[in-house]
């Protein structure tokens, strides 16, 4: 079932990406994400000494502050905060340096849809940046179903608004090996195809979730690509100026 | 003992290896649920042959060449530290240095009455031991609570290496309690750590 979309896309077809870090100079780690018009700015500063009261002593908290575009931080703010911080947490060994805290702030600098994956993919090139130790990279995804019961990857915010429902979702990077092919099963199931956040938005059947996920789950190995490419672009290139 | 030659770039989560042929080492961690090691950092995979001498003769796999985040204080590490506040039973100061490695963030430290030296503890005064803008090396002895890190100078290597006389000058150790200024030759009282020979 095909659709068309106003910038000519196909239906699978996610906007151009574009990743740069180290742009911040006083931060220990940044990153600028941008999927099309959609652009997020991420920075880290830590580890810094200690963790708030409600933390655990015993692990590295993750604080994760949201900044618009403009005006003020709203309730829908406060949850991207709550779902980044929990996502990155799942991502990070906190169990290194316990009783620290890592600042994770991101700025918001155009929203043309898919705002939180941006952010979250943002927020993970930003922690590689500053070297957080990592258990594995995460890519996020949005994929949207239309009324007709089409499923589209990275809609833009017009395309967001016409939609039925949207979910965002987070992955695992895809698994790069030195081991044979077999051997990277837990159990029956290959350990590339963990989900690490769902968040849904509006109505859709369980059919459609589980396409969105399929979907999602192919889109996130392209994106893996790209960001593990990006990464050692930027490392090879640190490496040959020190050399 | 010699690291293999070609180094791969590897990203977190990139599988290095099984836990039965080696051991993880720095900016790798080891898996338990599938007894696999990754990648946790960004930089190149090198493998380190085991010692001669050690028991587990599986090598050690590591990233390096990353670019690595500020040091942190942990249990067991020396620290150089300037002292902010003396009180009766402990003294405050702001961790500068972790081993060879300046801080990038502020960490805070506590020496208790009972970590400044070994032997008669309970007789120890603060304010014989330690002034304010004091530098002190001190071993890190736990993570402490949520405000500071707890350090020890009770060791003949640890306490103050560098203080200010009340005329300003910096004063030279004359013994291990003991500093004098050069300028007018008035001595003060300090925990002083024995210079490195």
């Amino acid at each position: 079932m095909e659709t068309d979309r106003p910038d000519g896309r196909t239906p699978n077809q996610l906007r151009p990406l574009v990743c740069s870090c180290s742009i911040l100079h006083r931060s220990h780690g940044s990153a600028s994400w941008a999927q099309g018009e959609t652009k997020v700015l991420a920075a880290v500063y830590g580890p810094k000494a200690g963790t708030k009261k409600s933390e655990n002593p015993e692990k590295a908290s993750i604080e994760v502050i949201w900044k618009p575009k403009t005006g003020q931080i709203g309730k829908v703010e406060k949850e991207y905060e709550m779902i980044l911080k929990r996502t990155l947490e799942s991502i990070c060994i906190r169990t290194i340096y316990p009783n620290t805290t890592t600042s994770v702030i991101v700025q918001v600098v155009h929203d043309d849809g898919a705002l939180l994956p941006c952010a979250i993919n943002a927020a993970c090139a930003a922690l590689v940046d500053a070297g957080i130790p990592l258990k594995h990279l995460a890519v996020a995804i949005c994929c949207s179903v239309t009324d007709s019961g089409c499923i589209i990857l990275d809609p833009t915010k017009d395309e967001e608004e016409k939609m039925k429902a949207f979910i965002n979702l987070v992955f695992p990077n895809t698994i790069v090996s030195v081991l044979p092919e077999g051997s990277l099963q837990a159990g029956s199931e290959p350990m590339a195809h963990g989900i690490m956040t769902s968040i849904t938005q509006g109505a859709m059947s369980v059919d459609d979730y589980l396409h969105c996920l399929e979907r999602g789950r192919a889109a996130s190995a392209r994106l893996s690509e790209f960001v593990r490419k990006n990464i050692e672009l930027k490392s090879t290139s640190e490496a040959s100026k020190a050399g | 003992m010699e690291e293999e030659k070609e180094a791969v770039m590897v990203t977190p989560g990139e599988v290095l290896g099984r836990t039965s042929d080696v051991k993880a080492g720095r900016g790798a961690y080891a898996a338990l649920h599938n007894n696999t090691v990754y990648a946790s950092l960004t930089g190149f995979r090198h493998t380190v042959p085991p010692a001669p001498d050690s028991s587990d003769l599986r090598p050690t796999v590591e990233v390096t060449g990353h670019k690595a985040h500020g040091p942190v204080p942990q249990p067991g590490s020396v620290v150089i530290a300037r002292v902010t506040k003396v009180m009766a039973r402990s003294a405050s100061a702001d961790i500068m240095c972790v081993g060879p490695k300046s801080v990038r963030e502020k960490f805070t430290g506590i020496i208790r009455q009972q970590d400044v030296r070994a032997t008669e503890i309970d007789k120890v005064d603060m304010h014989l031991s330690f002034h304010p803008g004091d530098i002190v090396r001190a071993l890190v002895l736990s993570l402490g609570d949520a405000r500071a890190y707890f350090l020890s100078t009770a060791k003949n290597e640890l306490g103050v290496v560098s203080a200010e006389s009340i005329a300003g000058a910096t004063m030279v150790p004359v013994s291990w309690t003991e500093m004098q200024c050069p300028l007018t030759g008035q001595i003060e009282q300090r925990k002083v750590a024995k210079a490195a020979s």
